[in-house]
């Protein structure tokens, strides 16, 4: 019985082992029922995240594309913080990616690139709909750094009223104090 | 004189009871029991008050068990009409009446989505750029960023990179609102002498 009890600094130690996830995902998983079963659903879920690796922007529907990101988030985090060398890291990488030069674009491209941000790796966008026809939410899903011209663009606050009034403020204030 | 009336005026009214009974007997639910004999054998063949014919529940109820229930299979065509409407057709959709305009373009979205006319110019580039990325690189191991050379520019590269990136050579002409610098950190100067300017100007 003393072998079952888990001590604080067990639990810490695990929660350290896996690299956190920087972006949301439901801890009840999505289910995409699938002919195969479970099995089925993953196998669409890694052709989804190799599609994503390898061409760093697709277009899918948008509960795909939120689910295929947090594996591909994992991945990616679990890359940067165990690197190539370690055995259970790369047995996942060779899972995950399809195609055999994704592996090597995952260790040699992806994380140099993400290795000092702060931000996740991914980005969703939703896609315009397409009216009419059949209905379902499209979205983009891309890798941040990607090379293609960006989707979305920083929208700057400055004309917006209440900032040019708090602007021509301080500038009186600046005279003022002068 | 006045009691007389009133006493004739009862009985005329029980009277007019009597006859509108016997009149109701008749023409509703048949003749009563006692006045079956004098009755035509053509009237006495009237069907009988509901409590006594009817015994099945189905029979109680009729065609009531199949209320609220479709009559008939709904056909493609008319589901698909329900569902999608028709352009041509007499049914259209409702309008979407949430749209807001786009900054860059000034074509109408939807708010929380991508703007259709700008997001359909930046697909157009996106493909032939992945078309290009994807071909060079093929199935050979992929160890360097990408940097796309567009139709009409330059770049002095023996072996295929510049700057440790895999140049790709895109067969399009680069779209006046895909700058090249939009891809540099904005912190990135291109210039080696650099020095701090302090602000001069101010206020």
């Amino acid at each position: 019985m003393r072998g079952l009890r888990y001590s604080k600094m067990n639990q810490a130690e695990i929660r350290k082992l896996i690299p956190a996830i920087r972006v949301g995902v439901c801890a009840k998983r999505k289910k995409f029922s699938n002919p195969k079963g479970p099995e089925g659903r993953l196998h669409m879920l890694r052709a989804t995240v190799s599609d994503l690796i390898k061409n760093e922007r697709i277009e899918l529907n948008y509960p795909r594309a939120d689910e295929a990101r947090g594996y591909t988030e994992r991945l990616i985090a679990d890359a940067i913080k165990y690197g190539d060398c370690y055995r259970p890291t790369m047995e996942t990488a060779d899972y995950w990616l399809t195609e055999k030069q994704l592996v090597h674009k995952l260790f040699k491209v992806l994380v140099p690139r993400y290795k000092d941000t702060k931000d996740s790796y991914t980005r969703v966008h939703k896609a315009p709909n397409i009216y009419p026809g059949y209905f379902y939410e499209r979205s983009v899903l891309e890798l941040r750094g990607n090379p293609f011209p960006p989707l979305e663009k920083k929208k700057s606050t400055r004309n917006w009223v209440h900032n040019i009034l708090l602007e021509e403020q301080q500038r009186i204030i600046k005279k003022m104090y002068a | 004189m006045s009691q007389v009336f009133r006493l004739a005026a009862e009985k005329l009214y029980v009277a007019q009871e009597i006859l509108d009974r016997f009149i109701r007997c008749l023409i509703l639910q048949g003749p009563h029991p006692r006045l079956a004999v004098l009755v035509d054998q053509r009237t006495s063949q009237q069907p009988k008050p509901a409590s006594l014919s009817q015994n099945s529940p189905e029979e109680l109820i009729g065609d009531g068990i199949l209320w609220a229930v479709p009559k008939s299979r709904r056909s493609r065509e008319r589901r698909l009409l329900r569902k999608f409407g028709s352009e041509s057709g007499h049914k259209k959709m409702l309008p979407i009446l949430k749209l807001l305009t786009c900054d860059d373009c000034g074509h109408v979205h939807e708010p929380g989505r991508l703007c259709p006319n700008c997001y359909a110019k930046n697909i157009e580039i996106t493909e032939a750029m992945q078309e290009a990325m994807n071909s060079t690189q093929g199935l050979n191991p992929i160890e360097h960023e990408v940097l796309p050379v567009f139709k009409g520019e330059n770049i002095n590269t023996k072996d295929g990179f510049f700057q440790g990136k895999q140049v790709v050579e895109v067969a399009r002409e680069r779209p006046q609102w895909f700058s090249r610098r939009l891809t540099l950190k904005s912190n990135i100067t291109t210039s080696s002498d650099t020095t701090t300017a302090k602000p001069t100007n101010l206020a």
